[in-house]
C-alpha cells in the first residue's frame, strides 16, 4: 500500500515539476505582444541589444532555475528514500517486538 | 522656456522626466508631470525609503519653491548635495567597479519594489563621504512582467566593457570613456579585448556577441516591441553582469601594493617635517575644501581629511590613485576622493555643446591646493614656464601650500639626467618672483635634512 502510495506522490512531483519548468522556461523565451511606454523609456535600448539580452537572460535564467529545482528535486528525492527507510525500519521493529 | 534655460543645468536634458536647475546657488530637480505615476510609486512604495537607508541613493526633499518651467512641472525636489562632482573617466578601476555594482544594487532593490532602472549610465553615480551613491532619483521606471531591461547596452558600454579593457589590457583605456560619452562602442571593446577573454562566457555573451548582434540587426527591421523576457531571465541578467563584474580584477604588473611608491629621497625626520608644516598650514588656513594635486598614495591628503576636510586627491599615475582609493575604503575614510587627472591635460568640458561635464578648473576653485613634489614634474619632465604653473594654480585654488625642490636634489636630478637642461629659469628666485604675480607669500619653511623648501601662498585680487 505504501508503495504504491511513493510511487503516486513521485509522479505527482515529476508532472508538478514539467508543468513549472516548460511554462517558466517557454515565457523566458516567448515571443509575444509586450507593450513599450513610448516616452516611458528615452533611450535606445538597441534592436541587437534587445535581441541578445532576451537570448542570454533565457540561458542563465533557465541555468538558474535547473540550480534551484535540482536541488529541491535532491531534497524531494533524499527526504523520500529516507521516510521509506523509516517506514521498513518501524515495520521491522514492530515485527521483530511482536515476535518477541 | 526662457527662464527655465537660464537656470537649468546643461548636464540634465536627455530625459523628458525633469531636469536639474539650479536658483541661489542651490540645485534643485523638478519632476515633470509625464514621470508623476513613476515618482508616487517610487515614494509610495517603500522604494526610495529603502534605497536612502542603504547608502544607495541621494536623499532629497520636496520644496514648494517657484518652477522654472511650471507648465511641465508636477514637483521639485532638492537632492543632498555632492561635494565635488567627478566623472568615470577621472575614476580609478575600483571606483568603476565599485559604481557598477552600486547600479546593479540599485537595480536589484528597484525590482524587489516592483520598478527597474530606465537607464543606467555611469554618470548617475557619484561619490559622496568616499563611496558611490546612484544620484538620478528618476531614473526608475514600473517594472511590467515580460519586459527587458532597456538599460542592459548602457550597462555594458559604461561599465561592463572598460572594466574588461581596464582589466585585460590597459588600464589607460579608461580614458576611453572620455571621448565616448555614452559609454564604449562595444564593437570598439570586443576588437580590443585579448581573443582569451571569448572563453568567459560572461565576457563572451556581454560584449563580443553582443557586439555581434548590435551588427547584425542594425539594419533590420525587428520588433523589439514584441520581445519578452520573463523575470528569471531578468535576474539572471543582473546576477550575470554582477558575477561578471565581479570576477573583473587589476594589480599593477608585479608590483606589491606595500612597497608601491616608497621612491623618496629623504629621511624620515626630513618626512616627518614636512608633514608637520604642512599640517601647520593646513591649521592656519582652515580650509573649507583641499585639492592635493599629484597626490601620489595620497599620505598628505590624510592630513587635511584628519582635519575633517572635504580632500579631492589627485594623481596622474592610475595605480597610486588605486592604492589611495583601496587604503581610504579599507580606512573607513569619508573625506577623501581620489581620482586620476593629468595635471599636463586636465579633464576639458565635453559632451553637447561642452557643457555636459565640467572641465576640472570649472568644479574649482578650492579653499586651498597643496602642490607638494610637483612643480618639477611639471617644469622639467612638461616644459611647463614657472609663470603658466603659477597662473593655473591660482585659477583653481585660494589658497596654496607649494614645495619648490632646487635642481640640485638627487629627485630633479634624476629628471635632468635623460635631458638636456634647457631650464636657466628653474630657480628658487624666478620661482618666487612668478608666484608673487598671482600669490602673497604669507610664509616659506625649510624642510630639515633636505634642500626642499614649502610655501604657503594666498591667492591676490588681479
Amino acid at each position: 500500500m505504501n508503495r504504491v502510495k511513493h510511487i503516486g506522490i513521485t509522479i505527482a512531483a515529476i508532472i508538478f515539476l514539467f508543468l513549472i519548468f516548460s511554462q517558466t522556461v517557454y515565457a523566458s523565451i516567448d515571443i509575444g505582444t509586450f507593450d513599450w511606454n513610448s516616452y516611458a523609456y528615452y533611450i535606445d535600448a538597441g534592436t541587437g541589444s534587445i535581441i541578445i539580452q532576451v537570448l542570454i537572460g533565457s540561458f542563465v535564467g533557465g541555468l538558474a532555475l535547473i540550480g534551484v529545482y535540482r536541488t529541491r528535486v535532491k531534497n524531494f528525492l533524499t527526504n523520500l528514500f529516507t521516510w521509506r527507510r523509516q517506514d521498513k525500519e518501524s515495520e521491522e521493529n514492530k515485527e521483530s517486538g511482536e515476535s518477541e | 522656456m526662457g527662464r527655465a534655460n537660464s537656470a537649468q543645468l546643461p548636464a540634465s536634458f536627455r530625459d523628458p522626466s525633469g531636469f536639474l536647475f539650479q536658483q541661489d546657488g542651490v540645485i534643485y530637480r523638478q519632476v515633470n508631470l509625464v514621470y508623476k505615476d513613476n515618482y508616487d510609486h517610487l515614494m509610495d512604495s517603500g522604494l526610495c525609503r529603502a534605497l536612502v537607508d542603504d547608502n544607495l541613493l541621494i536623499p532629497h526633499k520636496e520644496v514648494s519653491i517657484e518652477s522654472p518651467v511650471p507648465e511641465l512641472a508636477y514637483k521639485v525636489i532638492k537632492p543632498e548635495p555632492i561635494p565635488f562632482i567627478s566623472y568615470p573617466y577621472e575614476w580609478c578601476f575600483s571606483q568603476l567597479r565599485d559604481a557598477a555594482l552600486t547600479t546593479l544594487k540599485v537595480q536589484r532593490k528597484a525590482l524587489d519594489f516592483g520598478m527597474s532602472l530606465r537607464d543606467s549610465s555611469a554618470y548617475n553615480i557619484q561619490f559622496k563621504n568616499g563611496r558611490p551613491i546612484f544620484i538620478d532619483t528618476l531614473s526608475f521606471g514600473k517594472y511590467r512582467e515580460g519586459e527587458p531591461w532597456v538599460a542592459y547596452r548602457q550597462f555594458c558600454q559604461h561599465f561592463l566593457a572598460p572594466l574588461a579593457l581596464m582589466s585585460y589590457k590597459d588600464i589607460r583605456l579608461s580614458q576611453l570613456l572620455g571621448i565616448h560619452i555614452d559609454g564604449l562602442p562595444l564593437d570598439l571593446a570586443s576588437c580590443l579585448l585579448p581573443w582569451r577573454t571569448r572563453l568567459r562566457f560572461s565576457l563572451l555573451s556581454h560584449i563580443h556577441l553582443h557586439a555581434r548582434s548590435q551588427k547584425h540587426f542594425a539594419d533590420k527591421p525587428v520588433n523589439v516591441k514584441q520581445q519578452r523576457m520573463s523575470r528569471y531571465a531578468f535576474l539572471g541578467i543582473c546576477n550575470s553582469l554582477e558575477s561578471a563584474v565581479k570576477k573583473l580584477k587589476w594589480q599593477p604588473g608585479g608590483t606589491e601594493w606595500a612597497d608601491y611608491y616608497q621612491d623618496t629621497n629623504y629621511s624620515p625626520q626630513a618626512f616627518e617635517h614636512k608633514k608637520a608644516i604642512v599640517a601647520d598650514f593646513l591649521d592656519r588656513v582652515r580650509p573649507a575644501t583641499v585639492w592635493d594635486m599629484g597626490a601620489n598614495v595620497g599620505i598628505f591628503s590624510h592630513l587635511a581629511s584628519d582635519r575633517g576636510i572635504p580632500t579631492v586627491s589627485f594623481d596622474v599615475d592610475p595605480a597610486a590613485v588605486e592604492k589611495n582609493y583601496l587604503d581610504c575604503v579599507a580606512r573607513g575614510d569619508t573625506n577623501i576622493l581620489p581620482l586620476v587627472i593629468d595635471l599636463t591635460n586636465p579633464s576639458p568640458s565635453i559632451g553637447w555643446e561642452n557643457k555636459e561635464r565640467m572641465s576640472l578648473k570649472e568644479r574649482g576653485p578650492a579653499d586651498a591646493v597643496l602642490a607638494l613634489a610637483l612643480v618639477h614634474h611639471l617644469a622639467i619632465s612638461n616644459n611647463v614656464p614657472l609663470s603658466k604653473i603659477a597662473g593655473f594654480l591660482s585659477d583653481i585654488s585660494r589658497w596654496l601650500t607649494i614645495e619648490f625642490i632646487p635642481k640640485t636634489d638627487s629627485q630633479v636630478q634624476r629628471l635632468l639626467a635623460t635631458r638636456e637642461d634647457i631650464f636657466p629659469d628653474y630657480t628658487r628666485k624666478e620661482f618666487e618672483k612668478e608666484f608673487s604675480r598671482y600669490f602673497a607669500i604669507d610664509d616659506s619653511a625649510d624642510i630639515q635634512e633636505s634642500q626642499r623648501t614649502l610655501f604657503l601662498m594666498r591667492r591676490v585680487q588681479r
